[in-house]
């Protein structure tokens, strides 16, 4: 499986009666074979599995979010 | 030929009342005590549901066509297609309208560390909620499909625990221990005990694969290896040594259907759901927004330049899923009469796994304002989807 231009997303700041919330990188936009995927940072999620396994064996980088 | 004329059939002690009661107008009463429904493990045995294509080529790893069935090639090319049979084959008569087909296409060769195989997945609390008692040697599950090959050969298939340390039970595909018929279409029938050794755990991950095998190179093969027992996977071994035939032939075929797993020592009668049935178990793993998908109104979040969409699912997924899409303007949304197509970015974005309901996050088009709301779809160009995946 081969992954490329992996980036972070998280769900952009809201504002709410003037208090701005912020959210964690929640999903990998990224490249599988070629081919778009949106992929939630879920271990049960077997994309995920594989980025992981990818990132933690050192052959993968994840660019941060915007 | 003699005709048994009796009223009942009890057992031999008779203490327990008819096992059998037959009745005046040819009918009878049974007392039968296998699971008789929900008893195929597989879904989509029969090769009914195909969401994403009926015909792609394999991929290296991942899901191309038939719902629920998994390729794995190491080099090659190899066409996955739903196929479907023919009143002159057997399976059509048994209610099989169609069959899974792998096609090599290349000629993929036989390389030491070649593999092509097609793999289901069994999620684990579906094994250890079935009955089988799956670390006992005398309970069993029967594995019996229909297989075709273009090449008269023998083939390989194992069973596989997920689970703790992963255990192997290979098994032959062949006639009765002879070379499968070229082009003919052969019942095979397997049965498997149990094994103190296997974990099976009681969760949503994969429990148990099920794998049929065109080609394993050596480098994956040992005539060692035990076709009556499990066995730790140890130097990468996963079964037999086979015949390379297929895998040096152009165009070679290799069909299966009918695939069914179910407890028990004896290969019952395939269990035939109905489509709507088959299709509603496969989206626990995929669903599918097929050209011109009506989304629903989303709204422009909090001035990001991103639409929040919520989308409803047919059925529950088994997790969060992962969303890919196909087309250059695959994703539409319109305010008012005024429609944007793109290629826009997007997420699943939902706080709890196995709602029917998550949230999508899509890159918004240029007319959209904030808080605006807007009527998502996908676009109606030839061949543009949404997909939402979930597998195994």
């Amino acid at each position: 499986m081969i992954i490329t231009e992996a980036k972070y997303f998280k769900i952009p700041d809201s504002t709410q009666n003037g208090v701005t919330t912020s959210y964690p990188n929640s999903s990998i936009t990224c490249k599988i074979d070629g081919v778009y995927w949106g992929v939630p940072i879920d271990l049960e999620n077997t994309h995920y599995q594989e980025i992981k396994r990818q990132l933690d064996a050192g052959t993968l980088t994840v660019e941060a979010a915007d | 030929m003699s005709t048994l004329k009796v009223n009942a059939i009890t057992d031999a002690a008779g203490a327990n009342g008819n096992a059998i009661t037959l009745a005046s107008d040819g009918t009878c009463t049974a007392k039968i005590t296998n699971n008789l429904s929900n008893r195929n493990l597989i879904i989509n045995g029969g090769m009914q549901v195909s969401q994403r294509s009926t015909s792609a080529n394999a991929p290296s790893s991942g899901y191309a066509t038939l719902d629920r069935w998994k390729f794995q090639i190491n080099n090659g090319t190899i066409t996955t297609s739903q196929g479907s049979t023919a009143y002159t084959d057997v399976p059509y008569k048994e209610g099989h309208r169609n069959y899974l087909r792998l096609l090599n296409q290349s000629g993929v060769g036989a390389a030491s560390n070649q593999y092509i195989q097609t793999d289901y997945h069994i999620e684990a609390q579906d094994i250890a909620n079935s009955g089988w008692d799956y670390v006992n040697s005398n309970s069993k599950i029967t594995l019996s499909f229909w297989v075709r090959s273009s090449i008269a050969q023998k083939f390989q298939g194992f069973l596989m625990s997920q689970d703790g340390t992963s255990y192997i039970h290979p098994f032959e595909i062949s006639n009765n221990g002879s070379n499968l018929t070229a082009n003919t279409w052969t019942k095979v029938t397997k049965t498997f005990g149990g094994n103190g050794s296997l974990t099976i755990n009681n969760d949503t991950g994969s429990g148990m694969r099920v794998s049929f095998t065109p080609i394993y190179g050596t480098q994956f093969t040992d005539n060692s290896i035990s076709l009556t027992d499990w066995t730790a996977i140890s130097g990468g071994t996963y079964c037999r040594d086979m015949t390379t035939t297929w895998s040096t032939t152009t165009n070679a075929t290799f069909d299966i259907t009918g695939v069914q797993l179910e407890v028990g020592s004896v290969a019952t009668d395939f269990e035939h759901r109905s489509y709507g049935d088959e299709l509603a178990r496969c989206q626990r793993y995929c669903v599918d927004f097929p050209v011109s998908s009506q989304l629903g109104l989303g709204q422009v979040y909090s001035g990001s330049g991103w639409v929040q969409l919520p989308v409803a699912l047919p059925v529950t997924m088994r997790t969060k899923p992962s969303v890919t899409k196909n087309g250059s303007y695959w994703f539409n949304s319109n305010v008012g009469n005024a429609g944007h197509s793109g290629d826009r970015t997007v997420t699943v974005e939902n706080p709890s796994p196995g709602a029917h309901m998550y949230r999508l996050f899509v890159q918004a088009g240029s007319n959209a304002a904030n808080a605006v709301t807007v009527w998502c779809q996908i676009h109606d160009a030839a061949g543009t989807y949404m997909r939402l995946e979930a597998e195994l």
